[in-house]
């Protein structure tokens, strides 16, 4: 009822200035810090303390029977709760951007792969005694496919099991290269991940409180690598562990590293902080500064792939509507404003800039590598030393 | 139409403040047959949780979720800490202890919620529902009739 009128109140279709920085709800202001309380404790409720959320789980159980035959876990509530949201949440979407068919389409994928392969999928396997599987999360997002207990669970489910098991090394290691070097991050982060479903979705109005800072950028690219090398070393042990029977290598034991990881990155940033921290600091918090698979996915399109947003700069009227909505802090106007090519690791490929862009200054393409990247160097900016630039150029 | 916009978050606002309510109600009680179930599902050892559990939990009725919680996971801590200064590996309690208070839990409990779940899943998720669809058919044909 709140958001199907907006088809109305917010006039005709296509993006407009409608006072985001000034909505007590969009701009950091008390209600965005309600939202903020209220998310923070429900997560902090559904990791820590699932013992006080019985009550919840009691109204889903009949669902929850319904599809595996097992009475609700507070996964399982949290599994619906997330489709449930990213539902209605769609729905905004859809009426807000029902100018731009990139971006139905694209609302559409992420929320049928989050309704079906991460939810309904899952848990009809569940009812066939199969183990619960979701076929889109790729290791290192699905960072316990190598514990022990997976791995032992995979090998004794039979085909299915061994399937499961050689489709999660493949996507891992062949299908998110090959994808990202044709189409670069967006078909995972902003097609086919959950977490990006719900942080296109629900994260859409807080999509321009991602910080736009150089700091953050620096920040971002210590600690999205330094997950990546975590996970990446986590596995190591337990794999480690697993193959020798040794449990532990160089004094550290593999489960500590197991319950560091699962505690710190699992449950505090993945859960808490990733989507606790929407209405502050941006939709995209998860994805920017602590996904390890994001981490991955950027290394290679910002090396090897045919992705990039091409700029029109003629056309640039620096109004900077794409800087202000990019979810992951880019600030694509400068690209936009000297006609580069954005190729940032970080970029997921939402779109929203160039569904935002009154020009239609800025385009999503997949092109030929050659000449993919093409930088300009700014003569008066403030860490180039002109001498030595002129110079450098006169020698070439 | 503004009207029926502020109707609308007010109504998902009621749902949202009766749906947090909830986790202050219900009552648990632990029965034998449910003591029983749960110590062999998991195959606990431990005499000294057990006679914890017989004396402090088993045939209490608790009236909140929180005290239910705190009495179990106080005697886990207990026991725990007195097999660990022994050195009784087997007999230590490895589970999470919330997530062990939430398995006793679920079937531990009672009150309206879980006598209604029916009822409660369709108010709490689905009431606006009708009215969503309504709405929307009204909206199309004022959008369809303002355009001629």
């Amino acid at each position: 009822m709140y958001i199907v009128p907006s088809v109305i109140t917010l006039g005709r279709p296509g993006i407009k200035n409608n006072g985001i920085w000034l909505n007590a709800a969009t701009n950091r202001s008390w209600i965005g810090w309600f939202a903020f309380i209220f998310l923070v404790s429900f997560y902090i409720l559904l990791y820590f303390r699932p013992d006080y959320i019985i009550n919840w789980t009691y109204i889903v159980d009949p669902i929850s029977e319904s599809l595996s035959g097992n009475l609700a876990s507070q996964w399982f509530l949290y599994g619906l709760l997330y489709c449930i949201v990213m539902s209605v949440m769609a729905v905004r979407m859809y009426i807000k951007y029902r100018h731009n068919k990139y971006q139905i389409l694209r609302t559409t994928s992420v929320l049928f792969f989050q309704i079906v392969f991460a939810f309904l999928i899952p848990e009809l396997l569940v009812r066939f005694e199969k183990p619960w599987y979701d076929f889109k999360n790729a290791f290192p997002l699905d960072y316990d496919f190598f514990y022990s207990w997976s791995l032992d669970e995979l090998i004794a489910n039979g085909g299915l099991g061994l399937f499961i098991l050689i489709w999660g090394i493949v996507l891992t290691l062949v299908i998110v290269p090959v994808m990202v070097y044709f189409f670069g991050k967006r078909w995972y982060c902003s097609w086919v991940c959950g977490c990006g479903g719900l942080a296109e979705t629900l994260g859409d109005p807080y999509r321009q409180l991602s910080d736009k800072s150089l700091k953050a950028w620096k920040l971002e690219r210590w600690l999205v690598h330094g997950v990546l090398v975590f996970a990446l070393i986590m596995t190591g042990f337990t794999l480690y562990t697993y193959f020798s029977g040794v449990d532990g290598l160089l004094g550290i034991r593999t489960q500590t590293i197991q319950d560091i990881y699962g505690f710190l990155i699992g449950s505090v940033f993945a859960g808490v902080i990733g989507t606790g921290f929407y209405p502050i600091f941006g939709s995209r918090v998860w994805c920017r500064f602590g996904c390890p698979l994001a981490a991955y996915l950027g290394i290679v399109q910002r090396f090897k792939s045919r992705f990039r947003i091409t700029t029109n700069g003629g056309q640039c009227i620096s109004c900077g509507n794409c800087s202000t909505y990019c979810e992951q802090g880019i600030d694509v106007r400068a690209y936009a404003q000297k006609g580069e090519n954005i190729v940032r690791s970080s970029c997921v490929g939402c779109g929203i800039c160039s569904a935002v862009c009154p020009r239609g200054v800025l385009k999503l393409e997949n092109g030929p590598e050659n000449g993919r990247i093409n930088p300009t160097e700014i003569l008066l900016g403030n860490d180039v030393n002109l001498m030595n630039l002129v110079n450098h150029e006169n020698k070439n | 139409m503004k009207s029926i916009q502020n109707i609308g978050l007010a109504l998902f606002l009621v749902g949202l403040m009766i749906f947090t309510s909830f986790i202050f109600f219900g009552k648990y009680e632990v029965t034998p047959h449910i003591l029983d179930e749960t110590l062999t599902s998991k195959g606990i050892k431990s005499e000294l949780f057990i006679n914890n559990l017989n004396t402090n939990v088993l045939g209490k009725e608790f009236s909140n979720s929180f005290s239910f919680s705190s009495a179990i996971t106080k005697s886990l801590e207990q026991t725990n800490e007195a097999h660990k200064l022994n050195s009784e590996w087997d007999k230590v309690i490895w589970d999470k202890p919330h997530s062990f208070v939430y398995e006793i839990a679920k079937k531990s409990g009672s009150g309206f919620v879980k006598e209604n779940k029916g009822l409660f899943w369709w108010l709490t998720f689905w009431a606006w529902n009708p009215w969503c669809a309504y709405v929307y058919s009204t909206i199309c044909d004022y959008f369809r009739s303002s355009r001629n």
